[in-house]
Order: structure tokens, then C-alpha cells, then sequence
């Protein structure tokens, strides 16, 4: 008997020793490397991983006025705000009719709308570059911005559906009673309990549109490159790892500025109940 | 009838833009019938993919990564979520917590570029091993490599998948299990495994569909070495040319991803995520 709960005792140990390293270990397989790119960053050469001469910023100046870089900056951020704004406002409209209206194919335009999600990228990407090849439509910034915008609406649809959802119907019949009209009542009370819905669609469709990679890699042409592509495109050329890490460095923050704003703003708590695929 | 057309108008931008979206795949499949050489319709396309030089590689390599990064951010997943919601200090929850959700926001292009400074021949691990007297590893090009890769782009997704089950394990459920005399082993496979086993299950199902995707972490760290079918389709279609044979890849692997994501969804528990 003695022996038994001894046994016990060392596996009870054992199993919580195994539990603690496998979480240590997790998150330094998740954080490490990232951390490494950032120190790598401000080494003079990868060849010398505790540098005699010191650290430099000499990187971030050459990838400031590498070529193509602010026209990566540009073209990144104006297409993740502009995609993100019309995929939020469509996606208000279209989620506003679906939890307030009756209409056939209901199922059918949220499936739809969501259906990005469920389809590779590099498919989406392949099947908007034959259309518009077909369209004869070759204009690379309108190209990437419609795709964005296809890539970013599930998120805000499904933020959204959750928040027009979680809105009590009755508040609408008091605004109404009260003599407020749709419009009204969509514009000052919605709008203000939609608010996290709002925000974590708005933080996940800029993140969305800046990592994208699967759909931008076909719709971008020379002079029109996103962050993504840029780095992708310099991963394959000579550039060494030290400026590669520097670009890295700099989306890294955006990165983690999305979480702080996420955890700040939504709260890290809502943003796992709300995360399905 | 003015109720029809609120309706309608308000329903009309996103029905424009499903409409494109949903268009852009007719000249896919068009092409993929289409024969290159002479232009009229053939399922040469088709037969040429469905051969064991590309299924026994790129289909079987996608499934293999899917699957092995799956069961790997799983193993590693689930301590931290499990840490991440019953840990006593609140600074170890949010640490896992940040972990994950900062690598889910992060570029997918820089986590798996930052793999790759560390695992390349004169990379991070390499240097260290170096310096300790171990001989150099050489994962960098190898599908090893790309799972790592994977592994590191499905982890935040299975921890935060696996957090709501974690939570909503009644902790009177356990504390009744320790009055009885339970140990902590006892009360993880006996209570704990159980009742979150649905949570694993629709975890790991989600993050193998979302795995099949996988074209990042083969194009940094696969070297041309490791051909998923995501990169497949890219290369056939952007360094190739070839378009028919590109658009037939795509179709049947369009068509093998929502089969197993109608596969999952019938899967997966409707009572479950009803009850968020």
C-alpha cells in the first residue's frame, strides 16, 4: 500500500513535470524564433551571433530605401484600411438584414460569404486572376483590393453576426415605440452595442489583409507589391538574413500591436469565444 | 414591398461581391477542361494529375504535414490552454495567452522566415549546437522543416480552440474527484480528458482542414524540396504556365477541401457550438 502511493505520487509528479516543460517548451517554440529575428535584426552578419563591433540599425536604413519598400508600405496598408472599411460596411448591411429581416437564401448568402474561409487561398487567388485576365482587367491596385475585400468580409460578417445576434430584439421595439425609425435606430443604438463586433472585425481584417500571402501572390504585379510578397520576393533573392529580419521585425509589430489593441480593446477572453473557422 | 426593397438594397453590396467571387471560379473550371495544346475540351488535365508521381508527392506530403502538425501542436497545445485557463497566476494565463495570440496576429511569411534563421546550416540552432559540441542538425529543406513550420502556424489556433472546452470543465466535478481521495493523475484521465475529449476532436479536425491549405511554410522552409499542393497549383500557374494543368489541381483540391470541411462540419457537435 505504501509502495502503491508512492508509485502514485512519482507519476502524479512525473505527469506535472511533463505538463510544465511541454508549456515551456510551447511557448518558446512559438515566441523563440520570433525573438531571434528581432535580435538578428540588429546584427552586423548572421556569422556572428554576439557581434565584436556591436549592433546596427544599418539594416532598417538600407530596407527603408531598399527599392520597392515604401511602395510595399503604401500599397499594404491603404489596401488592408480600404478593404477592411468596405468589407465592414458591407458586412453591417448584410448582417443587419440577415438577424433582422425573413428573406429566402439566407442560409445561402452567409454560407457564401463565409465560404473564403473554407477555400484555399492559392484557389482564390488563381480563380480571381483568370477572371480578370478574362475581363481584360489588368489594373494590379483595384485587382489586390477586391480580393482583399473578399478575403476580409467573412471576418466581419462573422464578427457581426454575432453582435447583431447577442442584441436583445426587444431594445429595437422600445427605440421604435419611442418613435425612433430604422434608420435611426441602426445608427445610434446599434452601431454603439456593435461596438466589439466592430473592433474585432476591424483588427482581424487589417491583420487578415497584411499576412495575406495566398490570394495577393497572384494579383500583384511589378510596382504594386504588398509587405507579404515583398518579403517572400526578397526571402528568394540575395538579400541577406539580417535585412529579411529587419522587414520581419517591423511586421512583427504590427503583430504585436494587433494583439495588445485586441486584448485592450475586445479583450483576449471575447476573442476566443468568438473564434470559430 | 418597401420591406423587400430595404431588403434588397441592403443585401445588394455583399451579393455583388459573392457574385464576382463565386464567378471567378467558372473560367477556372473552364480551363481545367480545356486542353492547352488544341483548346478543345479534354480531361487530359485531370488524367495527367491523377498520377502517382503527383498524387504519391504533393497530395500525399499535404496530408502527411497536415496531419503530423496537427497531432504535434496537440501534444503541446493542450498543457498550455489547459495552463492557460486553470493556472493559479494570472500572469502565466496571460502569458500563454499572449504567446498565442500574438503568433496567430503575426505575419505567416515572418513565422515561418523566422524558422528558418533558425534552422538553416549556419542559422541559430546550428551556431549553439556548435558551441555545446553537438553535431550540426540539418531540418531547413526537409518536410521535418516545413512541419516544424506548420506546427508553429497551427499551435496558437489548437490552444485557443482548446481553452472554451478546458473552461467549461465544472471544477466542482474535481473538487468532489479530491474529497473522494482522487490524485491529480486520476482526475486528469478520469475527469479532465473526457470531458473536453469533444473539444479535442473538433480542435484537431478544424486544424487538419486548416492545415491542407499549407503553402507558406513549403515555399520558405521546403526549399523546392517539399511541393504541397497549395504550391503546386502556385507553381504550375505562375512558374510554369501551365494553366490547365494548374486550374485541374485546383479544382480537385477545391473539391477535396470541402469535402472534408462538410466532412468536419457533420462532425463536429452542433450542440456544442450552440452553446457559446
Amino acid at each position: 500500500m505504501n509502495e502503491l502511493s508512492l508509485r502514485i505520487r512519482v507519476i502524479e509528479r512525473l505527469g506535472r513535470i511533463i505538463a510544465i516543460a511541454l508549456v515551456i517548451f510551447g511557448v518558446s517554440f512559438l515566441l523563440a524564433p520570433l525573438v531571434m529575428t528581432v535580435y538578428v535584426a540588429f546584427l552586423p552578419s548572421l556569422l556572428t551571433l554576439v557581434p565584436k563591433t556591436g549592433y546596427t540599425i544599418h539594416w532598417f536604413v538600407t530596407l527603408v530605401n531598399e527599392q520597392g519598400f515604401a511602395q510595399a508600405a503604401f500599397v499594404s496598408v491603404s489596401i488592408a484600411t480600404l478593404a477592411t472599411g468596405i468589407s465592414l460596411l458591407v458586412g453591417l448591411l448584410a448582417t443587419y438584414a440577415v438577424t433582422r429581416f425573413e428573406f429566402v437564401g439566407k442560409g445561402l448568402l452567409l454560407t457564401l460569404s463565409l465560404s473564403p474561409l473554407a477555400i484555399p487561398a492559392v484557389v482564390s487567388g488563381t480563380a480571381l486572376l483568370f477572371l480578370f485576365n478574362l475581363l481584360r482587367f489588368y489594373d494590379s491596385y483595384m485587382m489586390l483590393l477586391l480580393g482583399h475585400v473578399i478575403i476580409t468580409l467573412p471576418y466581419a460578417v462573422r464578427s457581426l453576426l454575432v453582435g447583431f445576434l447577442s442584441i436583445d430584439r426587444s431594445i429595437d421595439d422600445a427605440a421604435a415605440n419611442m418613435g425612433a425609425n430604422r434608420l435611426q435606430v441602426l445608427t445610434k443604438l446599434h452601431v454603439h452595442l456593435l461596438k466589439p463586433g466592430i473592433l474585432a472585425s476591424v483588427i482581424f481584417g487589417i491583420s487578415m489583409s497584411i499576412d495575406d500571402i495566398g490570394v495577393s501572390v497572384f494579383l500583384v504585379q511589378p510596382g504594386t507589391t504588398t509587405f507579404s510578397v515583398l518579403f517572400l520576393t526578397l526571402t528568394r533573392g540575395s538579400s541577406t538574413e539580417t535585412l529579411l529580419s529587419a522587414l520581419g521585425t517591423m511586421l512583427l509589430a504590427f503583430g504585436i500591436l494587433a494583439s495588445i489593441l485586441s486584448d485592450r480593446i475586445v479583450g483576449f477572453d471575447k476573442i476566443v469565444r468568438s473564434l470559430r473557422f | 414591398m418597401r420591406t423587400k426593397i430595404v431588403i434588397a438594397s441592403l443585401i445588394a453590396p455583399s451579393i455583388a461581391i459573392i457574385t464576382i467571387y463565386v464567378a471567378s471560379f467558372l473560367p477556372v473550371i473552364r480551363t481545367s477542361l480545356t486542353d492547352p495544346t488544341s483548346g478543345s475540351f479534354s480531361l487530359s488535365s485531370y488524367s495527367q494529375f491523377f498520377t502517382p508521381a503527383y498524387i504519391n508527392t504533393s497530395f500525399m506530403a499535404t496530408l502527411r504535414i497536415s496531419i503530423f502538425s496537427t497531432v504535434f501542436a496537440l501534444v503541446i497545445g493542450y498543457p498550455m490552454a489547459y495552463f492557460a485557463v486553470q493556472h493559479r497566476s494570472p500572469h502565466v494565463r496571460k502569458a500563454i495567452l499572449f504567446a498565442a495570440i500574438t503568433t496567430f496576429f503575426v505575419n505567416s511569411v515572418v513565422k515561418s522566415f523566422s524558422w528558418y534563421i533558425m534552422l538553416e546550416k549556419y542559422g541559430v540552432i546550428n551556431i549553439v549546437m556548435q558551441m555545446i559540441g553537438l553535431p550540426p542538425q540539418g531540418l531547413l529543406f526537409t518536410e521535418a522543416g516545413v512541419i516544424i513550420g506548420e506546427t508553429q502556424f497551427l499551435l496558437p489556433f489548437i490552444v485557443l480552440l482548446l481553452m472554451r472546452p478546458v473552461q467549461n470543465v465544472d471544477i466542482v466535478l474535481v473538487e468532489a474527484a479530491k474529497n473522494l481521495g482522487a490524485n491529480d493523475v486520476h482526475i486528469f484521465w478520469k475527469i479532465i480528458l473526457p470531458l473536453t475529449m469533444r473539444g479535442i476532436v473538433n480542435a484537431t479536425l478544424l486544424s487538419i482542414l486548416l492545415g491542407l491549405g499549407v503553402f507558406v511554410a513549403p515555399l520558405v522552409l521546403g526549399g523546392g524540396f517539399v511541393i504541397t499542393m497549395a504550391l503546386l497549383i502556385y507553381n504550375e500557374i505562375i512558374n510554369a504556365f501551365e494553366y490547365s494543368l494548374g486550374s485541374a489541381i485546383a479544382v480537385f483540391f477545391t473539391a477535396f477541401t470541402l469535402l472534408v470541411a462538410f466532412f468536419v462540419n457533420r462532425m463536429i457537435s452542433h450542440k456544442y457550438s450552440a452553446s457559446e
